[in-house]
């Protein structure tokens, strides 16, 4: 397994800021945009939480799935540090390579402040 | 006196199809797919191809959007970029990334509003009813330039499809190569891919990449589709998807579903919500899409 380049990692962060535009992002989807360049293996949770650190620092927040009630609700510590430590544990516990209904999607602020509502 | 009998009907039945309505609700779905188009061309790597901006900090990409107005729509940039970029300066040759589009777009925009349009008069069971576009006959499509406001740049949607270039705010100065009065040809905009027929034993790649081609029209990236259909095209396709059997792994309280097949492939329907349009998301091996999107709209 190889590492992100630059460009591609630059790419993958564009692209699902982009798409949270229209709609939230899970987790599952850097997985997958990561896994398509660099393949699966353990070092992929490491990439994939630097594009989760280069997202949200962009200003999207970390939430649940958006599950309870069809909507998305973002967590209320966006410490980037702190979302890292949770997908992290999270994602050891979990066993697994994260899926779609796991751990973590996210979404922009408006649509947080929307929902919370 | 001649007894015209059904007329009445006719009529309230053209009223109550809206054809206003249907196509203002359809031309704005074309500038979202349009605005789609250009953001995918707005992708090129540098290295690549220079006849349009290369993409480098993503900024002009992220930038694209369209606004809809009745039987009007915008798609275009406020980026300080995209004027220069568009049209070309003193130092800069024009690297158009909207002229293309419109261009490749244009009689398919304008076919798709009339189409939406005959249907739904077809919907309605006017099919006596003619407006624009509802006998077959593409709305009139004009392409060409005028000025708006200084600043900004984006293709005008109307009735007949126009593309407006906003003129940058500083005229060109002496040496400014003239802008082509033909729009360049970017790179082909492809068509959007139906779904195929049902078909006994079908696959999930048979479903989404039927001939191989990704079914639908692209997103905000290629790998995330939009088809019609709305929300019971939604549950259609998650039903096809998942009519293999499977694992229901659907979270308590959930109003969607979620279904791991037994090849390992994970598909969520998501039903409409403040985030989005009705949507599948589809994990699965050799299938290149993350996301189907159903927006209400008819594309």
């Amino acid at each position: 397994m190889r590492t992100l380049t630059t460009p591609e990692f630059t790419q993958i962060v564009d692209d699902l800021y982009l798409e949270a535009d229209d709609d939230v992002v899970g987790l599952w989807e850097v997985v997958k945009l990561v896994g398509d360049q660099v393949g699966e293996g353990g070092a992929i949770q490491g990439a994939c939480l630097s594009v989760v650190q280069a997202l949200m620092n962009r200003g999207l927040l970390a939430g649940d799935p958006p599950f309870h009630g069809g909507e998305w609700e973002p967590w209320p510590n966006q410490d980037t540090q702190y979302v890292s430590d949770r997908i992290r544990r999270e994602w050891e516990r979990l066993g697994h390579t994260p899926s779609i209904p796991d751990i973590v999607w996210f979404g922009r602020p408006s649509l947080g402040a929307s929902t919370s509502r | 006196m001649i007894a015209v009998r059904g007329l009445a009907e006719v009529l309230a039945r053209l009223r109550a199809a809206d054809p206003a309505g249907t196509m203002a609700t359809a031309l704005d779905g074309q500038a979202h797919a349009l605005a789609a188009g250009v953001r995918d061309l707005l992708g090129t790597q540098p290295g690549g191809a220079h006849g349009q901006p290369w993409r480098q900090t993503g900024a002009l990409q992220a930038s694209i959007g369209h606004v809809s107005e009745g039987l009007q729509a915008t798609v275009g940039s406020s980026d300080p970029a995209a004027a220069p970029q568009e049209l070309g300066t003193v130092h800069v040759p024009p690297r158009p990334f909207l002229a293309p589009v419109a261009a490749a777009e244009g009689a398919g925009t304008a076919e798709a509003v009339g189409a939406a349009v005959a249907k739904r008069l077809r919907m309605d069971g006017a099919d006596a009813g003619r407006s624009a576009g509802s006998d077959g006959t593409p709305p009139v499509i004009s392409v060409g330039f005028a000025d708006t406001e200084a600043g900004a740049a984006g293709i005008l949607l109307g009735l007949g499809l126009m593309y407006l270039m906003a003129r940058q705010a500083d005229t060109p100065q002496p040496g400014h190569r003239p802008r082509q009065t033909t729009p360049p040809q970017g790179p082909a905009i492809v068509a959007a891919v139906p779904l195929p027929p049902p078909r006994e034993g079908e696959t999930p790649v048979e479903v989404l990449k039927p001939d191989g081609q990704r079914v639908g029209e692209p997103g905000t990236s290629p790998d995330i589709r939009v088809l019609p259909g709305g929300d019971t095209g939604a549950r259609e396709l998650f039903d096809r998807l998942t009519k293999g059997g499977g694992t229901d792994i659907t979270p308590p309280g959930y109003k969607g579903r979620i279904v791991r097949t037994p090849d390992g492939s994970v598909i969520n329907y998501r039903p409409s919500s403040k985030s989005g349009p009705p949507t599948v998301d589809v994990v699965i091996s050799g299938v290149n899409i993350r996301k189907l999107k159903f927006p209400e709209t008819a594309r």
